[in-house]
């Protein structure tokens, strides 16, 4: 047959595919009543550990499957090192913290390795729990806490140094009593141990293993489960280990499953295939266009929690960022309901303060400008002394985050401002941002802790900003010394226990962060885990990553 | 008889002056249209060219500003082709997108043509290392598959539209200049060469005048290959976010915002889609026409000469 033919073929049957993709896309597909949604309510659960929430009946272990995408793969798991978020999940079901924090942000002595008491203002004393013990056998007590302590102190990058250096000492009382005296009042200490940097590791690996050994997940944890293999773009596998120290309360060894392997799978759609055919249980932080697709079918559902703030970082130590009428002109030109309801299709919810809602003690919902209105928005942007109105945002190329910074641009665009998109990943940005102060802005979102402290200071403080070098940040601050000023707020807000306060000197900081507009609050995301309805009891951790420890499988 | 044998001689000599002729652009247009589907796939890219040129006339809306009262709409009278996820008119994108698409391939391909020619040309010409040294480093470009060149160079050169041209220009250097070589290998070994360089014309001028003509053939053939090359290449390099930066309007990047909705909203990518099927088809076709009127034994064959 000739070329010419089996070109003519080709054609043809390119036509009949379309003909045929058409009719199948076009039928519709049995899908459940949205009144029958079964959706977990976001994030205001504490894990009740010990409470089952069906009657009485064997629980299930086996093997759970869960599916993400490529860039979800761990690729740093040494918790006491800088890491990225994707690699929250791993470290939180691999380790054990001192305290533990629920999504609510109140703490759980029963879910954590140590109970606290603070014997005043500047003293906390940890017991550890008896008989606790890494996954390679080593006991997990005073001393092993000290180790890690020391290691975080000097291991390099260490993010978490800061913590540290507010102590004054930290002792072992005895084999099993660690006593920490602070330097200062510290009333997000709890939130800062809770943190996945702040896990406790088995000494014996910390010594035996290096830091790139560490990074490929080899330390020993107290966490529920066990890496047990890692084939990138491949999986992960966790398997239970065996030496975790919680029961539940029927006394029964925790963890009931046996293993969570979790699959690579790049595309999106054939995740959630996989997830509706019954070859995932669980698939972690789906599509916002696929949530509804999931509540809507029989057999699933979401479980929901705070996802953490999301918005864009300005250079400031360059113009056009250097103006405040101009900043200004930025928080004032973008609608945040059409960006949550458009380019997240309503997983977001919008808001102007950097203290997340889930923060119940903190979070002030009476802070409402700036709002949308492209009127004031010029006004400012013609009080602005800046004459080139223009500037390009670093956007990571994934779609959701791409339909942001075009809806942004198109605002922006509205009260003449010309912004250029540039695709760049997001784990580069920060770098670019922070330690090459090459690019004007980026779009950014953060997950946090729900004790505020720890991400204010670490998102939007001068001395939280994380360099490799450990650079002095001060260009950055503006002619009104804005970050002097959101500073003093946030270190203010940590020098008091009282909680109403600390919740007025964070929303002074966070007025600051949206009126001068420090850094663009777009709102909040909503972090999603399609589930099977066999899966149960599947917990979001502190920073709304499942915690699978709890977790366990309905096979009737 | 000597009639006949003197009628028969005429009819020769009136044959071989017709065929003497050159071949001006409108005769090949001519010759191109008798093959059918060179004539179809010839009309399918004018119409896309023609689509191009007047996007701005033919579009309805403007294909960057969202509107958010109406995203992922439904193909209707309103808005033919459907609205995206930012409530743009998909048509008009994809008229906008075509612009894009052509110029880039366009660019591309006379970029490739411009740098593959000449070092073709030279290459079997010169002999000597000039030849070694040009079809080694076309060995190293062709070693790595074309999209991935191309991806390596946008990503070197950082995404832009003029960038992806420069980067699929250079990925076509290597077949085209190989090309050129291999016409002039044997172009330089015929008799007329030898009379040529004898009676003292310039080397400049021997391969402008009298190679350059008679490489030509295969370069437009593959031209138009390129041309499909490029259109594909451009749509999956903005497709996978390295390509042409949004909001500007490109198959590929209309194609990419589709490919999340392609289960519920199918007319997202459907129609970039069917956009670049059709493009590709047709220079397909228009260079499958070409080889078949340019080469003299087959297009003999078919009656074309």
């Amino acid at each position: 047959m000739s070329r010419r033919n089996w070109v003519l073929i080709a054609g043809l049957a390119g036509v009949a595919l379309i003909a045929v993709a058409c009719g199948g896309a076009a039928a519709p597909t049995a899908t459940k009543a949205p009144a029958a949604t079964a959706t977990t309510a976001p994030a205001a659960t504490r894990p009740p550990a010990a409470t089952p929430t069906q009657a009485p009946r064997a629980k299930a272990g086996g093997t759970v499957t869960a599916v993400h995408g490529t860039a979800a793969q761990p690729d740093q798991l040494y918790p006491h090192i800088y890491y990225p978020t994707n690699n929250d999940v791993f470290l939180e079901n691999v380790h054990s913290y001192l305290v533990y924090q629920g999504v609510d942000g109140t703490y759980d002595p029963s879910l954590s390795l140590a109970e606290w008491k603070f014997l005043d203002d500047l003293t906390i004393q940890f017991r550890l729990k008896p008989g606790a013990l890494f996954s390679d056998g080593e006991k997990a007590d005073a001393n092993a806490v000290k180790v890690n302590f020391d290691r975080i102190a000097v291991v390099k990058p260490s993010p978490r140094k800061y913590v540290i250096d507010s102590f004054t000492s930290y002792a072992v009382m005895d084999a099993m009593t660690v006593q920490v005296k602070l330097k200062a009042v510290q009333a997000g200490i709890l939130g800062e141990l809770a943190h996945p940097g702040m896990a406790i590791m088995s000494p014996a690996s910390l010594t035996k293993f290096t830091n790139d050994e560490l990074n490929q997940g080899k330390g020993a944890g107290a966490g529920a489960f066990v890496l047990t293999l890692q084939l990138p773009d491949d999986r992960v596998e966790l398997e239970r280990n065996r030496n975790y120290w919680r029961k539940d309360a029927q006394g029964a060894q925790l963890p009931y499953v046996d293993k969570v392997v979790f699959r690579v799978v790049p595309e999106a759609t054939v995740r959630l295939g996989m997830l509706k055919a019954g070859q995932a249980d669980v698939l972690r932080d789906p599509l916002p266009k696929d949530v509804e697709t999931i509540q809507n079918e029989a057999g699933l559902r979401t479980v929901r929690g705070p996802g953490g703030i999301i918005g864009a970082y300005w250079n400031l130590s360059r113009p056009p960022f250097t103006d405040l009428k101009f900043r200004q002109a930025l928080a004032w030109a973008i609608d945040r309901e059409a960006i949550c309801k458009i380019a997240y299709l309503g997983n977001c919810i919008p808001g102007v303060s950097a203290v997340l809602p889930n923060t119940g003690w903190a979070f002030d919902a009476k802070l409402d400008v700036p709002k949308y209105d492209p009127t004031k928005a010029k006004a400012f942007l013609a009080q602005s002394a800046i004459t080139s109105k223009a500037f390009s945002m670093n956007c990571d190329p994934a779609p959701t985050a791409t339909k942001v910074c075009e809806m942004l641009q198109s605002f922006y665009d509205n009260v003449g401002i010309k912004m250029t998109i540039k695709p760049e990943r997001t784990a580069s940005n920060s770098e670019l941002m922070w330690a090459t102060k090459k690019i004007d802005s980026f779009f950014a979102g953060y997950s946090a802790t729900p004790d505020p402290y720890s991400k204010m200071y670490t998102a939007h403080h001068l001395g939280g900003y994380y360099t490799p070098e450990g650079d002095k940040l001060e260009e950055f601050d503006t002619p009104e010394k804005l970050y002097a000023r959101v500073n003093k707020y946030i270190d203010d807000s940590n020098l008091t226990y009282d909680l109403k306060e600390r919740a007025r000197l964070m929303n002074e900081a966070a007025k600051i962060i949206a009126n001068e507009n420090q850094f663009l609050v777009i709102g909040y995301s909503v972090f999603n885990v399609g589930v099977r309805d066999r899966v149960k009891d599947l917990r979001l951790g502190p920073l709304g990553k499942e915690r699978y420890g709890d977790m366990w499988l309905d096979t009737r | 008889m000597v009639q006949k044998a003197d009628a028969a001689l005429r009819s020769e000599a009136a044959e071989f002056s017709r065929r003497r002729q050159p071949l001006t652009p409108l005769r090949l247009l001519s010759q191109v249209f008798k093959v059918r589907l060179a004539g179809a796939g010839l009309v399918v890219v004018c119409v896309f060219a023609a689509v191009a040129l007047l996007a701005n006339v033919i579009d309805r809306y403007d294909p960057v500003k969202p509107d958010y009262s109406a995203p992922l709409a439904r193909p209707s009278g309103r808005h033919f082709f459907g609205t995206d996820q930012l409530g743009r008119d998909i048509f008009s994108r994809v008229v906008h997108g075509a612009r894009v698409s052509l110029g880039v391939a366009t660019g591309a391909t006379l970029l490739g043509v411009a740098i593959g020619v000449p070092l073709g040309l030279l290459s079997g010409f010169r002999r000597g290392w000039h030849d070694d040294v040009i079809m080694r480093v076309m060995d190293g470009l062709s070693a790595t598959p074309g999209i991935l060149l191309a991806l390596a160079l946008v990503a070197a050169l950082g995404p832009g539209a003029v960038n992806v041209m420069v980067a699929l220009g250079i990925v076509s250097v290597p077949l085209l200049s190989r090309l050129v070589r291999a016409g002039t290998l044997a172009v330089r070994e015929t008799d007329y060469m030898l009379a040529a360089t004898a009676v003292g014309v310039k080397t400049p001028r021997l391969m402008a005048v009298h190679i350059m003509p008679n490489v030509v053939a295969p370069v437009l053939v593959q031209g138009s290959l390129v041309m499909a090359f490029a259109i594909l290449a451009e749509a999956s390099l903005s497709f996978l976010g390295v390509g042409i930066r949004p909001p500007q309007p490109t198959w590929g990047i209309i194609l990419a915002d589709g490919f999340q909705f392609i289960d519920s909203h199918f007319w997202l990518s459907l129609f970039p889609g069917m956009a670049i099927f059709f493009l590709v088809l047709g220079f397909n076709f228009v260079g499958d026409g070409l080889r078949d009127v340019l080469d003299p034994r087959l297009g003999r064959a078919l009656g074309l000469k």
